[in-house]
Formats: structure tokens, C-alpha cells, sequence
């Protein structure tokens, strides 16, 4: 499979090269600039409408004492746990459903769990916000109904990480979903054929066939998930009615929150930048390490 | 009999099925039950379950602030041109990160998985003084133009290539002396059109949604997308959870009939790759 | 290769122009007409009095873009760095400071009459708009004086009196000390919460002084300032009886109307949101004047920014929609307290009774208290302190924190954010 020579004939080079190059040269021009600003800004104390002040690395030094910092860490790695484990596996399992031969309505089953994706994160704060309120509430109605005290989705740290995983969750399940059904369409039928065949169990099945199969799409799905999962934003923006502090006491403020609150509320943009520059290199090790992991962990051919 | 839980599995996979279902569907109808209503039935308990008569009210109200034919005209627009972009852009990426040999391809493929985990939000700042910069503020391609490639669609397309498309096909047609570009198109892409096509669905859908960025730098109605449509839905301190949840649905709606369509294609795709696999 | 990437990148920079001639073709075609850009954060009180000016001006159009309150004038910021603004903004009072600094940045008003204005707004709600240099970069929207807004049947039932005279005399003479021992009473009583909110009443005291985070001189003592002390004393002094949601959030909304808020602090613009927020409660609810004496908590000025390419027309609109008679009107139709003097003390306005509060007399009570007030300092970050200390305040009232913990963690976030008190 793999030819020993690494660069192919001129034409497959040049090939090569220009195929790129749309993308290269679109992502030049609009992608690389956050980008650059980003890295350049950090180095100094700037809000926007005044005069740069150049502090060198400053900023990190005091993004790596603030306990804020810390705080917001813990969450973004708490809430992103909360919304990619139980969602990618709950994607798998969704897809193999969907895949068997004899579902009826699959075309409607296979919609239905898109619908979650198109909705507006504006509706969808307001529909979880009215579900999850710390007083009132449908899920302390419906807990109350079970026997339970309420909850305080709110003003408690980990209900309202549970919450904002829920809508991260709920968005996004189908979408996964529907790469896992992808994948597994394209697993050779006969494969399964002859393990029937062999009196394997569906389950065994499961994991000494279909696994090792989508392994590709699986190690795809978890580092999309990483790198998404730690720059949640939206859910926990909008769970907190529009504001950047992630809860009174900053219970369920992300880094990416914490940046914005820097930026915007705060003007101080070269700190904000200086956290975004310091999540990236979260996210690059967090991808790399699940990376490897999978890798593993999933056997493949 | 090989299973004994056969008689379960049928009834248990639908019912599992209609739970999920269930789940995706009533926050929609529950918008509409409040759009159909009035504010306070936000936050009634017991939770309000039936619609009320207000309907054609909150509609009068949503198109009042906007209109509605232009809102959708221009979100299909943006998302149109930025889906297709996007999925060119990236099926030829990844079709040469996949199956063609070429000095420096994987650190440069490397690059692209870097700028898929760089935090862009800070990016509106200098985005927005660059529009002002070119004179493209309030226009629709400040929308578009920094959307028309995806760093993900880059990965997902390349991932796509090098499990879909054999690697004989490819030299089959060098050999044959088709150019590069005659295989891309009549080779490899006809194999990953169902990832494509979900590419583009994806692309498409992102595009329809996004908020923050076309909120700032669209000034005039005429030029609204969807979102930035809804959000001037909202009173200063008193919301209007009736419109904007209307407005939502409203908005959504040709999603929702995109998808039937789209949905039936996808699954035709999908089985043609299917069988052939 | 070469070509077919030079093609598709065309195409799709094609495909794009041709989005952009949607854009460019209808705006051109409206010849002559002049487009006005207003941006705020939602209905300010406005619309009836724009579509009274454009029926007047048929060559005017006005269109209006909302956005999120913090987003808002995050976005103006942007903006203006930029050297983009819209014609005309609205510019919130804890936000005027910090745009002060940049006042350049606005267009003067007194290029377009301004200065002879000045006599016909409350002059402490004129000066905070007024540059070091003299310039005038904004005209005053509304006021927000304060009073307290009460659930009579809830009253009832908690064995107090309901008349407003009766209430105000609650806490005639202790003042605020008076009003914690009545909230401790009702909850003690009913086992409901008093008020809406530990914030509504924090910014609430603060508005009855003239110093507050800021010195005249212009530094920072939030963290020694004795009225802020005293703002937080009283503020988690009534934590135990206040609800702990973001005011204006759902369920904050939501608190108004289902009995679980007795009182509210209300600024005159806050009787709009209980109205909004809590229809099915008319006649239910009266007015009280507020422990401590006046105060104004909130309004907004309207600019012009350099930006704009209409200066003349926009200014023109913001003196029409700020005048005397106009502000008079805006009362009328969406409650917001005007700033202007004469119409304070017109019958029509202190004759104004309101049948959702039992036919009180909101515009006595709130004129009253307006004349005699004087101006209060402000800083570029005041917003973000006070958002320090709100926050902190809700997390006593949710119990997860002390008063002493709350205080030492504001302060602590306040010196990370701003800088050090004096």
C-alpha cells in the first residue's frame, strides 16, 4: 500500500500541490489572520480603541497564577467529558440501529435525529434554560414528581455542567450519528456474513468486526470531539442568559467563556489572546494524547 | 432459534428509536406551543403542553421585523455558495492529502489539523477592521469569503478518499494517462459522494446558523441571515419569547424541507456505496 | 492543474460577487433617500416616535439593528476602531464613561446646536455626555428614579399594610436597615423570598450616592468607599429574602409573576418589565416611595458617531426624539421617565396614574425625587465592577457563600480586572 518513494512523477506532484491550493490560498487570505492577530496581539495590553502597550509574555505569566484560569480549566475539561463520552456512544450505537437492513421508516428515523442540528442556539437556550431553571422548571417538575428535591441547575457546579452537556449532546448526537452510519455502510457485507457463518454472537460481532472497520471514522469522531468539546461556548453563553461569566461564581465558565470575558467585557484583549494561544496548546496535546489512544485501544487491520 | 431475545430486540429498538425521536422533536413543538402562545408560558408549570390561538399574531409580529422572503433568499445564499465552496475546496484537498504523493504532504496536512484546534472567536476583532479595511462591511460576502474553506472538511474529506477510493483505481487511470484532475473528478468523487453530500449538508447547516459574526457586520435588514433576522426579535429587557421562538421555527422551516429531500438522497447514496463496498 | 484551480477560484470568487451585487443594487436604487443606521439593544422606547419622523421626512429612513446589551456595545467599540459606526447609538450609563475616553471618536453636538439644548435636560443627566474639551457627544434618553414597586394581596397575606403611605412608613425613619427587618418579617411569616433580587438593590443604594467605585478625582476606591460598604451590607444583609437569578433573565421574568417576588426596587423603566413580565398580576401591585431618598439608577444617552455620513440628519433625529415634547410622549406610550425638567413638572405627567399599580401616581412619585439630584461619578470600568459585585452577591443569595467570602472574592476579582482600590 505504501510506495517507497515519498514524492510521486511531476505531474502527481503538481497535482498535488494545486489541488491544495484553493485551500491554502482561501484560508491565506481570511482563515490565517485571527490566527496571526491572535498570537500577535497576546504580547501586549490592548483594548482596541487605545494605544498597544508591549508587555512580552506578561500575559501568560499571569494567566498561569490566575485562579480563574485554573477554574475555567476544570470546567471546560468537565463539561467536555460530560458532552463527548456519553454522546459518541450513543452516536454508535444510534448508527448501528439505523443501519440494519430491516428499519422501517429509515428515512424518517435518520431525519428526525438531524432535526436537533438546525435549530438556532438562541431557541435552544431558551427551550433548555426553561427546562433546567434552578426554581420551577420542567426537570424540577418532573424530578419533584419522582420524589426528588429540586435541583439547582444554575447555581450548583455540577448539575449545570450536566445541563450544558445535555444541549451539547442533544445538538449534536445526530450529527455523529450520521458519520457513524456513513462509516459503517461502507463495512463489506460479507464480512458479516462469515461470522454468522462462525455462530458469532451480534455483539462479537460488534467488536471484532464493525470496530476495527470504522476505526478511521471513530479516531476522526473523538479528535473533532476534542477539539470542539474544549471550545464549547455557546451552550454555556447562552445557559447563563447572554453573560461571559459563566455563572455567579464562575461555576460553569469554559475557556473559551473566560477569553471572551477578557476581550469583551473586560477589554483586555492581549490576555484574552494569550489564553486563546495557551487553549490551543491544550487542544493539540488533548487531540494528540486521544489520538494515540485510539489508536491503540482500536485495533485495526 | 438462535437468539432467545429476538421477540425483545423488534420492539425494544423501535421503542428506543421513538425515545430518541421524541427527544429531537418536542423542543419544536414546544417552541411552537409558545409561539403560539404568549410569554409566561416560558417558564408554566406544569410545563404548557397543548398550543394556544396566538399564532397568526406572533407571525404578524415576526414579519413585521423582517422579511421574511429576503431572510431566506440571503441565508440560502451564504449557505448555498459557502456548502459548495466548501466541499470543492475540501474533496480536492483531500483527495490529494489521500492518494497523491508529493514533497511535504504530511506536515502540510499537519498544518491544516493546527488550524482546525486554533480558537478563532477573537478573530472577529481583526475580521471586522479588515471588512471596514476592503469597504465590506454590511455586505454578503464578509459572510461568505471567510467560510469558503473548512480546515474539517479538509480532514473529513481526505479520511473519506483513503477509505473509499483504492489506490489501483488511481494508478489504473494514470497509467491510462487521464490527468489528475480527470481521476479526482471521474474516479474518486463519484466514490465519496455520500460524504459529500453530508459535507455539504453540515456546511450548509453551520452556515444557516451562525450568528455571531453576520450580527456584526450586517447593518442593514435587507441584507439579514436568519439568525441575526430572529435576534432583532429581542425587546431590550423584556424578551419576546413568543417571536423569537416563532421566528426560530419560522426560519427553520426550510431546513426542515431541505432535509426531506436531501434525507432521501442520502440514503440513496449511501446504499449505492453500500453494495459496492 | 494550474487552470482548473485558477477557474474554480474564480468561480467561486464569481459566485460570491454575485451574492455581493444583491447587495449593492437595492441601496442604489433608492436614489436621494438617506438611510440612517440606529443601533441599540432593544426597544429603547423609540419606534413610535421614528415612524412620527419618517412620515415627516419621507427622505429619511431609519434602520434600527439590535443586539445582545453587552454585545451591543462591544460592537459599537469594534466599530469605531474601525472608523465604521453607525449614525446614530444609544450608549448605556455604565458604559458612557469608558466611550468618554474616547470622545473624539463622536460627533459633536454643538456643531449642531446642542449647547443652546443643554437648559432643557436635568443637568446631572446632561454632564456625563460633556468631554473634558467642552464637546457634547450625547443627549439624554430617560432617567430611572427609584421606588418601590409591592404585591398588595401578598402583603395582605403576610399580615402587612397595603396602602402605599402606610408602606412607605415602614421604613420612614431606619431607612434601609427598616426595610431588612420588613423582608425578614415576611419571609419569616410566609416562607417566600421579599425581592427580586440582591442586585436590584445593591445598584439601587448605590444610585442614592454621589460616590460610589470612582473619587471625584477619578480613582479607584471601590474597595474602601463606605457607600459601597453600605451597599453591600444591606445588599447580603437581604440575601436570605431575595431571589438569586440574573435580573432579566427568564427566570427572573418568571419570579414576577408567580408570586415568589413581593417587591422589587423599580426604577421607573422596570415598571415596563414587571407590566411585560407579569401581565396576568394587574391591579395587583402599588408604589412606595424607597428607603434612603433619590437616586437614579440607570438611562442612556443617544450619539452620533464620526462614522456616520449623515451627521446633519442624525443629529436632527436625535434632538426630535429627545425633546421635551417628545419624551413627554414616549411616557405615555412606553413608561420611560423622561429627562427633561419641564415635563417633569407638567400636570399631565404628575397627574399620570397607572391601573396595573392601582392607579398610583408613578408620575408624582418618580418626578419628585428627580429634581433634586445630583450627579454621580462614574469610571470607564464601572460596569465590569459592578458585575464583580452582583455576581458575588448571588452567590450568597444561593448559599454558596458567606458574606465576608463573597466580599474578599469580588475584591479579588475587581483588583485582577481593573486594578487596585485606593
Amino acid at each position: 500500500m505504501k510506495t517507497a518513494s515519498k514524492s510521486g512523477g511531476r505531474r502527481e506532484t503538481r497535482a498535488g500541490y494545486g489541488f491544495i491550493s484553493p485551500f491554502f490560498i482561501l484560508f491565506g487570505a481570511f482563515g490565517l489572520i485571527p490566527i496571526l492577530f491572535t498570537a500577535y496581539v497576546s504580547l501586549f495590553n490592548w483594548d482596541i480603541l487605545d494605544a498597544k502597550e508591549f508587555i512580552g509574555l506578561q500575559n501568560f505569566t499571569d494567566l498561569f497564577t490566575d485562579d480563574r484560569f485554573y477554574g475555567a480549566l476544570k470546567n471546560t475539561v468537565s463539561i467536555w467529558l460530560l458532552s463527548s463520552v456519553p454522546q459518541l456512544a450513543m452516536a454508535l450505537g444510534l448508527a448501528v440501529v439505523l443501519n440494519r437492513k430491516t428499519l422501517k421508516f429509515r428515512t424518517f428515523w435518520r431525519a428526525v435525529i438531524l432535526l436537533p442540528f438546525i435549530t438556532s442556539t438562541v431557541a435552544v437556550a431558551l427551550v433548555f434554560g426553561a427546562v433546567f431553571a434552578d426554581h420551577g422548571g420542567i426537570a424540577n417538575w418532573a424530578s419533584q414528581l419522582a420524589g426528588l428535591s429540586p435541583i439547582a441547575w444554575h447555581a450548583d457546579t455540577l448539575p449545570s455542567h450536566l445541563a450544558i452537556a445535555a444541549m451539547v449532546n442533544w445538538r449534536w448526537t445526530g450529527y455523529n450519528a450520521l458519520i457513524y452510519l456513513a462509516a459503517l455502510q461502507s463495512v463489506p457485507k460479507d464480512l458479516y456474513e462469515s461470522a454468522e457463518v462462525d455462530g458469532a454472537s451480534k455483539w462479537r460481532q460488534f467488536i471484532s468486526i464493525t470496530v476495527p472497520q470504522i476505526r478511521p471514522t471513530l479516531i476522526f469522531t473523538i479528535i473533532i470531539t476534542t477539539i470542539g468539546g474544549l471550545q464549547i461556548f455557546a451552550e454555556p453563553y447562552q445557559f447563563g442568559q447572554a453573560t461571559y461569566n459563566g455563572g455567579s461564581n464562575g461555576q460553569y465558565r469554559t475557556l473559551t467563556l473566560f477569553m471572551f470575558d477578557q476581550a469583551f467585557a473586560q477589554s483586555k484583549l492581549g490576555y484574552a489572546s494569550a489564553t486563546a494561544l495557551v487553549l490551543f496548546s491544550i487542544i493539540a496535546i488533548a487531540a494528540s494524547i486521544n489520538f494515540l489512544l485510539s489508536r491503540r485501544f482500536v485495533a485495526g487491520e | 432459534m438462535r437468539d432467545k431475545y429476538s421477540w425483545l430486540r423488534q420492539p425494544a429498538l423501535y421503542g428506543m428509536l421513538g425515545i430518541a425521536a421524541l427527544l429531537c422533536i418536542f423542543p419544536f413543538y414546544w417552541m411552537y406551543v409558545v409561539a403560539s402562545r404568549d410569554n409566561s408560558a416560558v417558564s408554566q408549570i406544569p410545563p404548557a403542553i397543548l398550543p394556544g390561538s396566538n399564532f397568526g399574531d406572533t407571525f404578524s409580529r415576526i414579519a413585521g421585523v423582517f422579511n421574511l422572503i429576503t431572510v431566506y433568499r440571503n441565508t440560502l445564499l451564504v449557505a448555498g455558495v459557502i456548502a459548495l465552496s466548501q466541499v470543492f475546496t475540501s474533496t480536492l484537498a483531500g483527495f490529494a492529502f489521500a492518494k497523491l504523493r508529493f514533497r511535504g504532504r504530511d506536515p502540510l496536512f499537519v498544518t491544516v489539523l493546527i488550524f482546525l484546534m486554533i480558537p478563532v472567536q477573537l478573530g472577529i476583532i481583526p475580521m471586522y477592521l479588515l471588512m471596514a479595511k476592503l469597504g465590506w462591511i454590511d455586505t454578503l460576502q464578509a459572510i461568505i469569503l471567510p467560510s469558503m474553506v473548512s480546515a474539517f472538511g479538509v480532514y473529513w474529506m481526505r479520511q473519506a478518499m483513503s477509505s473509499s477510493v483504492p489506490q489501483e483505481m488511481i494508478e489504473a487511470g494514470a497509467i491510462d494517462g487521464a490527468s489528475y484532475f480527470r481521476i479526482y473528478r471521474s474516479i474518486a468523487f463519484p466514490l465519496v459522494k455520500a460524504n459529500a453530500l453530508v459535507l455539504g449538508l453540515f456546511g450548509f447547516l453551520t452556515a444557516w446558523n451562525d450568528f455571531a459574526w453576520p450580527l456584526i457586520v450586517l447593518n442593514s435588514p435587507d441584507k439579514y441571515t436568519a439568525q441575526v433576522a430572529v435576534s432583532q426579535l429581542n425587546g431590550s429587557q423584556i424578551q419576546d419569547y413568543p417571536g423569537i421562538l416563532g421566528g426560530s421555527l419560522v426560519t427553520a422551516l426550510p431546513l426542515i424541507i431541505l432535509f426531506l429531500f436531501t434525507a432521501r438522497q442520502f440514503v440513496a447514496g449511501v446504499m449505492e456505496g453500500a453494495v459496492k463496498g | 492543474m494550474r487552470k482548473i484551480i485558477f477557474k474554480a477560484v474564480v468561480t467561486s470568487v464569481i459566485l460570491t460577487f454575485i451574492a455581493a451585487g444583491f447587495s449593492v443594487a437595492p441601496s442604489q436604487a433608492a436614489a436621494k433617500k438617506i438611510t440612517l443606521t440606529f443601533w441599540d439593544w432593544g426597544e429603547m422606547g423609540f419606534s413610535k416616535q421614528i415612524k412620527k419622523y419618517e412620515a415627516a421626512h419621507p427622505n429619511i429612513k431609519v434602520v434600527e439593528k439590535r443586539s445582545e446589551y453587552v454585545a451591543h456595545h462591544q460592537a459599537l467599540k469594534t466599530a469605531l476602531a474601525s472608523g465604521k459606526g453607525p449614525d446614530i447609538t444609544g450608549i448605556e450609563g455604565s458604559f458612557m464613561p469608558m466611550f468618554m475616553q474616547y470622545a473624539n471618536k463622536f460627533v459633536d453636538l454643538r456643531s449642531y446646536g446642542a449647547a443652546a439644548l443643554r437648559k432643557d435636560y436635568l443637568s446631572w443627566r446632561f454632564s456625563p455626555a460633556v468631554a473634558k474639551n467642552g464637546a457634547i457627544i450625547g443627549l439624554p434618553t430617560d432617567t430611572g428614579g427609584m421606588a418601590v414597586a409591592y404585591r398588595t394581596d401578598l402583603f395582605e397575606a403576610a399580615g402587612l399594610p397595603i396602602d402605599p403611605a402606610a408602606v412607605s412608613a415602614l421604613w420612614k425613619t431606619g431607612s434601609w436597615s427598616d426595610f431588612v427587618k420588613v423582608a425578614k418579617q415576611y419571609s419569616d411569616k410566609t416562607g417566600k423570598k421579599f425581592v427580586d433580587s440582591t442586585q436590584s438593590i445593591f445598584n439601587g443604594i448605590l444610585a442614592q450616592n454621589p460616590e460610589t467605585f470612582y473619587s471625584s478625582a477619578g480613582k479607584l476606591v471601590y474597595g474602601s468607599n463606605k457607600n459601597v460598604a453600605f451597599a453591600w451590607q444591606i445588599a447580603s444583609a437581604m440575601a436570605p429574602y431575595s431571589g438569586s437569578a440574573n435580573i432579566f433573565s427568564t427566570e427572573w421574568n418568571a419570579g414576577l409573576g408567580d408570586g415568589s417576588t413581593a417587591a422589587v426596587l423599580a426604577p421607573a423603566w422596570m415598571l415596563g418589565l414587571i407590566k411585560g413580565a407579569a401581565k396576568e398580576t394587574t391591579g395587583k401591585w402599588n408604589i412606595a416611595t424607597v428607603p434612603g431618598g433619590g437616586g437614579n439608577w440607570g438611562g442612556s444617552w443617544l450619539s452620533v458617531t464620526k462614522g456616520s455620513k449623515h451627521p446633519k440628519e442624525a443629529a436632527d433625529l436625535i434632538k426630535f426624539l429627545l425633546s421635551p415634547a417628545s419624551q413627554k410622549q414616549i411616557f405615555f406610550d412606553f413608561g420611560n421617565f423622561p429627562s427633561t425638567p419641564v415635563v417633569l413638572s407638567d400636570p399631565a405627567v404628575t397627574g399620570f396614574k397607572d391601573p396595573f399599580f392601582q392607579n398610583a401616581p408613578v408620575g408624582k412619585i418618580y418626578a419628585s425625587s428627580m429634581l433634586s439630584l445630583k450627579p454621580v461619578i462614574v469610571g470607564p470600568k464601572q460596569s465590569s465592577i459592578d458585575a464583580s459585585f452582583t455576581n458575588a452577591l448571588a452567590t450568597i443569595a444561593q448559599g454558596k457563600k458567606s458574606a465576608a467570602e463573597a466580599w474578599s472574592s469580588a475584591i479579588a476579582e475587581i483588583e485582577k480586572n481593573v486594578g487596585k482600590s485606593s
